[in-house]
Order: C-alpha cells, then sequence, then structure tokens
C-alpha cells in the first residue's frame, strides 16, 4: 500500500487486545494501512511496533500523525498515545462506521466476549460483557481446538461442515476438554463434536445478549467473526441474520482512529 | 489452624490495652537477615528490595513477628553529609562527621528523605515490605533519635564534649537532627511503617542520667510527641544499660519501651502500669553456645514480662548479632509462641 | 473554608499539621467518661495505613475537617469498642437487621451496639484474604457474601471484644448473615434471633406482620434487660428514639444536599460512611449526631454557595453498597458523582413516632425494610430516587454469593431498561483478583464513555 493517497489529518487507532494488537492509519474517508502482530508479554511494545509498521506501511512520519488513541485491554500502559477509550466504545464506533445499520454487535475476542447495543447515532446504549472465564471467548475455541490437535482455521472448518452439533454442557474449559475427550473416545464424528464447541460458545455470548433486548440488524466483530461456523451458530442462536463488516479484527482499532478523529 | 491470631492482630489487641492470645513475639532481627538471605551488608544497605526481600525470607524463616528496616544508626546522619563506611561483612561505621566545627551548624538542614543518602533505601524497603505482607506484619523503621544522630554529625567524642563545653551548640545540633528525623519519620509513615525510634548512644553505658536528661530526653520526648499527634504508637529502643534511667522513661511519652540491660522486674516496676515493655534476651546469647542458656534465659524474661501490666513483647535485648545461630533464633521464638495469657473470650 | 477537592493521604497527612492542636485534643468519643488519651479521634488517614489498612493509600478523600472527623470515628469504631468493655459497658452485636433494632439496644443504659457484618470492608480495607481466609476454614467460602469476613473476624478475637449479647435478625433479610450467625454460635456466641416476618408488597394487610414484629421487639426487650441487668424505661426510649429520630432527619438532609445542582460537595465514600451511620452509630449514639451535624454544616455550606469538586458531572444512582470503596473513587475519577443511593437500610430511614407504643412504633419503622418488601418495593425506591436526583445512570454493585443480590439485581435491571436508564451492574471482586478488578474498572469507564457521550449528544 506504499504510496497511497493521504488526505485530511490522519490519525491512528490502536487496539492493544489480549492476543492480537492491531494498529491503522485513518485519514477520515479511508484506512490507509494496517497492521496486526501477536501482543506478547510487553503490550507497549507490540503496540509501539504496529504503530511503526503501519507508518511505514503508510509511507508517513509519526509527526503526519494528528493523534492516537489507543483501545484494548492493554491500553492503560501505553505512554506514546494522545488518549485512550474502552474497546466497547472502539468496536461500537467502528462497527457503526463500516455497518452503520447495526443495532446490536457481537465482538468476541481472545479473552472475553461482549454484546453490545448501540444507537441511532452510533453510540453505545447498553452493553454486556463475558470477562470471568474463558467459556465463552477465543481463547475457549483455541483449547478446544487444540485438543482436538487442529489449528483454528481447520477446526472452524471442520465444524463448518457439520449437520449434526453434539451438546457441549460443560462451561467450565477443563471440563469442556475431558467432555470433548470423551465424546471421541465413544466414537462421535468429529466435526459434529468441532460444531458442539461452536454451539457452546455461541450459546453463551446469545445468553449474554438476550439480556440486552438485542434488535436486528446484528453484527459480529473481532477475530472470531472470521469463523464461518461462529457466525452461523451465532445467528442461530439469536435468531437473526448475521453481518461481519470487512476486517473485522480491526473494528475496535477503526473505532479508535475515528473518535480520535472526532475529537481534534 | 482457624482462630489463629496473626501478627498484626495481636500487636493491635497489645496496643489498645488488651490482652491477645499471647505476647507478640518480636526480636531485633536486621542486619541478621542479609545472612538469611545470603547477600553482604553493602547490598542490603543500599538496596531497598535487597532489604525487604531479606526480612521477608528472615520472617518466614523465623516466624518473628514483625519486619524491622534498619541498617545502622548512621542513616540521617549519613544523609546530611557525614561519610560511613559501608563493610561487607559488619554494619556501617561513622568514617568522617560532617560537623567539624560547631559554626557549621548553623549551615545545617533535614535532608531530602527522598533523594538524600540512604534514605531512601529505607523507604523503598518499606514499601515493598507494606506491599507484599502489611496487612499481616507491622514493619517497625528504626529511626535515630537526635542525640544518636547529632553524635553521628558531630563524632561521638566531639559531641560529648559539646555538651559540657558548648552546650548551646549541643541543643542546636539536637534540634536541627529533631527536624531531621521528623521528616524522615513522616516519610517512612507514608510508606506504611512504623517509626521505632533508637538511641543507642544515649545509653546508661554511655553517658549519665544527667548528661540523658538534659540532652536526650527531652528530643526523644518531642520526636515522640510529634508521633502523638498522629496517634501512633511509639517505641523507644535504647541499647546497653538504662537500669539508671528506668524512672525517667514514661516522661518521654513512649508506649512501649525496648531495653537491654535492665531487669524486666525493674523495668515493670518503674513504669510497667504506664509502658509496654519490649524485651530482652541479650543478644550475645544468641551467638555459638549452650542453647539450654537460651531456654532458662527467654524462660525468665517471659516468666516476668507476662505479668507487665501494660503489655509485653518478647525481643532481643538488642539487634540479633549478624552471625547469629538460626537454632537459638528459633528457640527463643518458640518459647515465645508457646506462651499464653488466660483466654478472654 | 478551603476549596472542596479530593486528595490523597500523603497530602491529609501534612495538611493535618495545620489542624489546630486544640482540636485534635477536644474531638473525642465517650464524652461521658473521664477524658482519657485514647477517646481522641481526629487523626488523618495515613495513621490507619501504618497500621495495615492498606487501601487508604489508593483512596481519595475529601479535604475539609467535617469529612476528616468522618473518617476519623469510623476508623476508630473498632478501638471504641473494646474501649467501651474496658469502661465496663455492655456490648451488644447486631446483626442482620440492618439498623433496625439499634434504637431499642441503646434505649438502655451504658450500653453499645455494634455491627459485625461491617467488617465485611475490612478485607478490602487491607487489603487482604485473612478473613475471608478465616471463614473459608470454618466453612464458608467464596459461595457466600462478603459478610462471611465477619465469621473471620469472630473467630480470630481480634476485631470486637466478645459481646455481651449478639441479636442475629434472620428471615426476609440476607441469608449469609443468618450463615454467620449460626457459624458464630458454635464459636460461643451468645445469641437471640430476631425472626422478620415474610416479605410483603403494597396489597399486604402490614397489621399482622407489624403485631409480629411488636411481638419480636417485646421479646428482645426482656433478653436486653437479662443481658444488661436494667429494666426497660419507656422514658429513656423516648429519648433514645429523639436523638435517632434526629440522626436519620439528618442523613435525608445530607443525602438531598449531595445532589446539589452545581458541582459535587461531596466524596461518594465519605457519603456512605455518613449513612451507615444509622447501622449503629458508630459505637457511640452521641458523638455520632455530633459527627454528622458538623458534615451537614458543611454540605450545607457547599452545597448553598455552589462549592463542590470539579469535573465531575455524570448524576450516578448507587444501589447496594460496595464493600470495595475504591470502586467509588474510580467512578469519580471518571466523572461520576453518586447523588442517590439504595444501599437496603430503608428501614432507618422512617422517623419513629415517639408517641406511640415503643414496640408498634419500632414495628411500623421496621417494615420499611427493603429486603422485607417484595422486588417491586426496591425497584419503585431505585426508580424514585433516579427521578428525584435526575441521575443520568445507576450502578448496581453486586456481591456474587449474596443471597439478596439475585434476588433484586436482575429486576432492577430489567425495570430501569424499561425506562430507558443506562445501567451498569458487576459483582465487586475480592481483594487480590487484580484481573478481575481492572475487568470492572473496564466496564465502569466503558459507562462512563457512554453517558458523557449521550449528555455531549443532549447538550446539542
Amino acid at each position: 500500500m506504499p504510496g497511497m493517497k493521504k488526505s485530511g489529518d490522519m490519525t491512528v487507532g490502536i487496539d492493544i487486545g489480549s492476543r492480537t494488537t492491531k494498529a491503522l492509519v485513518w485519514n477520515g474517508e479511508e484506512v490507509l494501512s494496517r497492521s496486526m502482530l501477536s501482543t506478547g508479554w510487553t503490550p507497549e511494545k507490540s503496540a509501539s511496533v504496529a504503530f511503526e509498521k503501519t507508518l511505514q506501511t503508510a509511507a508517513i512520519s509519526p509527526s503526519e500523525v494528528k493523534r492516537t488513541m489507543v483501545t484494548g485491554y492493554g491500553r492503560g500502559s501505553i505512554s506514546f498515545a494522545d488518549e485512550s477509550v474502552t474497546e466497547i466504545t472502539a468496536h461500537a464506533r467502528g462497527v457503526s462506521y463500516l455497518l452503520p445499520e447495526t443495532k446490536t454487535l457481537i465482538d468476541i475476542g481472545g479473552q472475553d466476549s461482549k454484546a453490545i447495543i448501540i444507537d441511532d447515532e452510533a453510540l453505545v446504549q447498553d452493553f454486556a460483557m463475558n470477562d470471568r472465564c474463558a467459556a465463552g471467548s477465543g481463547k475457549f475455541l483455541e483449547f478446544l481446538a487444540l485438543t482436538m490437535e487442529l489449528s483454528v482455521q481447520d477446526f472452524s472448518e471442520l465444524a463448518f461442515s457439520s449437520k449434526n452439533p453434539m451438546q457441549i454442557s460443560s462451561i467450565c474449559t477443563v471440563f469442556a476438554e475431558s467432555e470433548v475427550l470423551s465424546m471421541l473416545a465413544e466414537g462421535v464424528a468429529r466435526e459434529d463434536v468441532a460444531s458442539g464447541v461452536h454451539r457452546s460458545i455461541a450459546l453463551r455470548v446469545a445468553q449474554m445478549a438476550h439480556s440486552l433486548h438485542p434488535q436486528v440488524p446484528i453484527a459480529f466483530s473481532g477475530g472470531v467473526a472470521r469463523n464461518r461456523c461462529m457466525i452461523r451458530e451465532i445467528g442461530v442462536a439469536l435468531g437473526g441474520d448475521i453481518s461481519v463488516p470487512e476486517m473485522p479484527e480491526y473494528a475496535g482499532a477503526l473505532g479508535a482512529a475515528i473518535i480520535a478523529r472526532e475529537s481534534l | 489452624m482457624p482462630g489463629k491470631m496473626n501478627p498484626r492482630e495481636r500487636w493491635s489487641l497489645l496496643l489498645i490495652d488488651e490482652l491477645p492470645d499471647r505476647p507478640p513475639v518480636y526480636p531485633l532481627v536486621t542486619c541478621h537477615a542479609a545472612r538469611v538471605y545470603n547477600c553482604d551488608l553493602i547490598e542490603y544497605c543500599t538496596d531497598g528490595r535487597i532489604l525487604a526481600e531479606a526480612q521477608l525470607e528472615a520472617q518466614r524463616l523465623y516466624g518473628h513477628e514483625g519486619l524491622s528496616v534498619f541498617t545502622d544508626v548512621g542513616i540521617i546522619a549519613e544523609a546530611m553529609g557525614s561519610k560511613y563506611h559501608l563493610r561487607e561483612f559488619e554494619v556501617p561505621i561513622l568514617d568522617s562527621p560532617l560537623i567539624t566545627d560547631t559554626a557549621m551548624i548553623g549551615e545545617l538542614g533535614p535532608p531530602d528523605p527522598t533523594t538524600q543518602g540512604r534514605l531512601p533505601v529505607y523507604l523503598e524497603a518499606i514499601d515493598r515490605m507494606y506491599s507484599a505482607a502489611g496487612d499481616v506484619l507491622p514493619i517497625f523503621a528504626f529511626i535515630p533519635c537526635p542525640f544518636t544522630t547529632a553524635a553521628g554529625l558531630r563524632g561521638v567524642d566531639n559531641f560529648l564534649m559539646d555538651t559540657v563545653l558548648e552546650p548551646q551548640a549541643a541543643h542546636d545540633l539536637l534540634d536541627v537532627s529533631l527536624k531531621s528525623a521528623i521528616t524522615f519519620c513522616d516519610e517512612c509513615i507514608l510508606a506504611g511503617a512504623l517509626p521505632m525510634l533508637v538511641d543507642p548512644l544515649a545509653s546508661g553505658s554511655v553517658i549519665s542520667r544527667t548528661t540523658y536528661s538534659h540532652f536526650a530526653k527531652s528530643y526523644q520526648q518531642k520526636l515522640i510527641a510529634h508521633l502523638h499527634r498522629y496517634d501512633l504508637d511509639v517505641t523507644l529502643h535504647i541499647c546497653g544499660d538504662t537500669s539508671n534511667m528506668l524512672d525517667l522513661i514514661p516522661q518521654t511519652g513512649a508506649d512501649l519501651f525496648s531495653f537491654d540491660l535492665a531487669d524486666v522486674d525493674s523495668a515493670t516496676d518503674a513504669m510497667g502500669d504506664r509502658v509496654r515493655l519490649v524485651g530482652n534476651l541479650p543478644p550475645h546469647g544468641l551467638l555459638p553456645s549452650s542453647n539450654l542458656s537460651v531456654t532458662q534465659g527467654t524462660n525468665s524474661i517471659m516468666e516476668m514480662g507476662l505479668k507487665n501490666p501494660k503489655g509485653f513483647v518478647l525481643s532481643t535485648g538488642c539487634e540479633v548479632p549478624i552471625r547469629c545461630e538460626a537454632q537459638k533464633l528459633h528457640t527463643l521464638i518458640n518459647i515465645g509462641k508457646n506462651a499464653r495469657y488466660e483466654e478472654v473470650w | 473554608m478551603t476549596e472542596p477537592r479530593q486528595i490523597d493521604f500523603r497530602q491529609w497527612h501534612r495538611l493535618f499539621q495545620q489542624v489546630p492542636d486544640r482540636l485534635v485534643e477536644e474531638i473525642r468519643y465517650y464524652r461521658h467518661l473521664p477524658q482519657a488519651e485514647w477517646s481522641q479521634y481526629l487523626f488523618p488517614p495515613s495513621t490507619h495505613v501504618v497500621y495495615g489498612n492498606r487501601l487508604l493509600r489508593k483512596l481519595k478523600f475529601d479535604n475539609s475537617q467535617a469529612a476528616l472527623r468522618l473518617w476519623g470515628f469510623v476508623m476508630s469504631e473498632g478501638e471504641r469498642i473494646y474501649r467501651a468493655r474496658q469502661a465496663g459497658m455492655k456490648v451488644i452485636a447486631v446483626m442482620g437487621d440492618l439498623g433496625a433494632v439499634t434504637p431499642l439496644v441503646y434505649s438502655f443504659p451504658n450500653i453499645v451496639a455494634f455491627y459485625p457484618d461491617c467488617l465485611w470492608w475490612t478485607p478490602f480495607l487491607m487489603e487482604s484474604r485473612e478473613l475471608f481466609d478465616e471463614a473459608g476454614q470454618l466453612g464458608l467460602g467464596e459461595d457466600c457474601c462478603f459478610v462471611r469476613a465477619s465469621l473471620g473476624a469472630f473467630s480470630r478475637k481480634a476485631y470486637f471484644p466478645k459481646p455481651d449479647l449478639c441479636v442475629g435478625t434472620v428471615g426476609a433479610t440476607c441469608d449469609d448473615m443468618a450463615t454467620v450467625m449460626s457459624e458464630a454460635e458454635q464459636l460461643g456466641v451468645d445469641i437471640h434471633y430476631f425472626e422478620l416476618p415474610h416479605r410483603h408488597d403494597g396489597d399486604t394487610d402490614k397489621t399482622a406482620l407489624s403485631g409480629y414484629l411488636e411481638n419480636q421487639y417485646q421479646e428482645l426487650c426482656r433478653r436486653l434487660e437479662q443481658a444488661t441487668g436494667e429494666t426497660f424505661s419507656p422514658d429513656r426510649f423516648r429519648e433514645t428514639v429523639q436523638k435517632v429520630n434526629r440522626m436519620r432527619s439528618l442523613i435525608a438532609e445530607i443525602k438531598d444536599l449531595s445532589g446539589a445542582p452545581a458541582a459535587s460537595p461531596m466524596g461518594a465514600v465519605e457519603m456512605m460512611n455518613m449513612e451507615f451511620a444509622a447501622l449503629s452509630y458508630y459505637g457511640d449514639l452521641d458523638e455520632c449526631l455530633a459527627v454528622l451535624t458538623e458534615f451537614r454544616d458543611l454540605m450545607k455550606f457547599r452545597a448553598n454557595s455552589g462549592q463542590g469538586y470539579q469535573n465531575q458531572d455524570l448524576r450516578l444512582v448507587w444501589v447496594t453498597p460496595p464493600a470495595d470503596p475504591l470502586l467509588m473513587n474510580y467512578i469519580e475519577e471518571l466523572g461520576g458523582r453518586v447523588v442517590g443511593s439504595e444501599y437496603l437500610i430503608h428501614q432507618t430511614t422512617p422517623i419513629i413516632d415517639t408517641k406511640k407504643d415503643p414496640f408498634e412504633a419500632l414495628a411500623e419503622a421496621h417494615l420499611k425494610a427493603t429486603l422485607m418488601g417484595s422486588s417491586a418495593y426496591r425497584v419503585n425506591l431505585v426508580i424514585e430516587q433516579v427521578e428525584r436526583t435526575h441521575a443520568d445512570g445507576v450502578i448496581i454493585s453486586g456481591v456474587f454469593g449474596s443471597s439478596h443480590c439475585p434476588y433484586e439485581t436482575a429486576p432492577i435491571i430489567s425495570a430501569l431498561r424499561q425506562k430507558g436508564i443506562p445501567v451498569l451492574s458487576f459483582d465487586v471482586v475480592a481483594p487480590g483478583k487484580r484481573r478481575l478488578q481492572s475487568q470492572i474498572f473496564n466496564r465502569m469507564e466503558a459507562f462512563s464513555e457512554s453517558l458523557k457521550a449521550r449528555k455531549k449528544r443532549r447538550a446539542g
């Protein structure tokens, strides 16, 4: 993307999630560049690297950036940013830009999941979060994919092919693993077990969202929104079509960049 | 085991005139902690993290009931400008005092505890200990009293001469030493420690009762009054022989008196209705010798201490020697932990 | 008077040097006893930091003398109860009633009441799991409310003297408190069970309930006579109730003043401490009145002159008291101010009728109890607060394992959502669980962001 046009004031949004850090440059009309890397143990360092990489890709210097806004769980430790905003506000803002009709947003991240109700002016009206245990998060999916010796992507594709998802009743990750292993030992089809895992997460997320009386259209963001089986299961659990924005994992970073620009 | 008080609980009861299950056991484990932690004394005296970790490790080993922040009595004098010699295996000693002429006293002011000398080492150590265990263990910051600091600023001999030849200069030096002690006490409090005042030079082994009355006591009194204004319970520790000044101690306002060479019964007679006693197994007993003497000595002290009306803390008469035998200290502590006050509930 | 500000314990330590010696000398509890040094209590938070209250290093405090006095009074309660016993007073623990039976207890001479359940904030103040772990060893684990800390305190015997009697209110109140009581009984505490009648709603015939409660009060009265060796005196009861009524009026007045339109005149934690005075008067009814009077005067002055904290514009009603006061400080840091509260102690708000039969009057007031009413009753109390204080939103801080939270929180949230009132609900996290606490902070931050955005939009 080097050499892309640079119009208007540019802002940078950085989303430091528990698993990955995303950064992008926004000029008020389009995303000029973006970068994503693993957060690791040092959020400040990964944010700094993501920031530099995305600026490099857009071929701009730090002095050309009018404001940098951070979001995500690691936002508190970033000294070079101008401001911070919670990922709840940032995701809502990002998704509202990408899918302006959205009324309900589901976001499944590495260590939590959230349901956000968005009002007509793209503001957060209400939200609920599951951040107390791994069940209902990307981590749960990752852990059980590992149990079945699959990558998350293969796990998702395998699950998508299932017509008969099994019921995984354990909500504790450790017990869910034993349940999965028992099913496999009993000879249950692998795809049915995999889709059962997806369904279990979707049901938990939907339960949380129902407490907010969700309205359609429903959007789904975060890294897990690239998972076809999860999109299907969330749709079934919430009883509606699910829209996924372009680059769903960048919704938070985009929202942060937009908010940064609005505050100029 | 349910129902077992922790050290913080035991001390809090003692300080409000209630009987805990038993007296707190608080031998003065100071630089001996460096030996437990296996570091040298230069590291211990100059690095707050090491001091804190060493204290915590020693506490885990022995299970005594308080953490002690203390390296040497020159800590304030050094921060004000006197030179101390740090040694690998012994505590720091005075190298060259700052005040070579009493005319210099007027230029002195209290040090900034956050930047000067090794005072920041104390503050870091307190902060770390408080964060690690401040809910269950009291932290005592040993603060040299003005008399001892003045001696560190002027040199012991010169200062004692001043008290005779230039008493006003001695008082001037004591005044600035008092201000310095107050400033340092405040920072220690804010870091989470309870100041414990130490005045080894004001000992009956060093000065007369008259010198104590004229030059040491009133400054102890003022420092204690400052701490009392904050409702803090103050321990005054004087090393050596204090038997000739026991009756003067309550006049300082000290809430607890930690003493060395005086007998517990005499201390009880002199102040037991007003002051809690902290003492007083002779530290040399903890050096290689027979364990029996520690047992007998501790039992006898405990027996007398339990009768002190205002309360008692089983301790050593002075700092536990650096080369103390661990087994001896365990013996002392175990005797303390097996003592019992009559159950109140 | 100094400009209202929230300052930390370091700043208070230095500011305290400017407090005149005369005041430190004068402000004392148990003024009816010969003045002892221990009865002074006007000291700064740093004093309590030294004795292990580690959270005070993180909290912000109002910079007024009146607030300092309130803090000093609250923080000295533990010692005060011991001093009462040392002075020969009878010590009565009142548990589970949430402030309803204390007027009767204080009607007896030479007596103090204290509220062991309030030790639930000790683990938070000390940032310590000691009391929770102690309770855990006795069988009350994390599935019980934070009031289990009081069981730890009963077991350790180092937080209050052995009560001469413990009045244990059970029935339509938190089951967790009843659990603590039954465990405490095993530890040798003498408990008089005070049974509340069933929960009721607006249509219930109150006569039978009132009659039942009157009987309970009469029984308690007899038990207190036994414990104190004194005969109940209706005159002394009236005299006590007059003081209690004065306190209740003061609390109501102060609560109203906290909603002052110009700026927040007082910190949320101080306000919660003030309101909790209604439970057992922090062990000294007369001094408590003096503390609250000075506090009210300050609030009045600030409210009337438009003085208060800067940059706290989000008006919030707080529902269910948080055991962790840091949460309240945090919402203030985010620009919030607490203008109303529903701390489950509605029974301490009615003025007790001194003309009626004492037991009838007490029963009548007791029937206002939040926990004895239906869920709808509490929902209405919350909504009434929101409307009266023109709140922008509501925060509900629940306690995992607390019996009333699941009964009440869901209907309150649902009713507020139906009315379009923004609400944030979470369970307070026990000390030592840093990750979970940061998640609560995250939610609070998101909530404040959304409220600010709405406010901005409303302002055009």
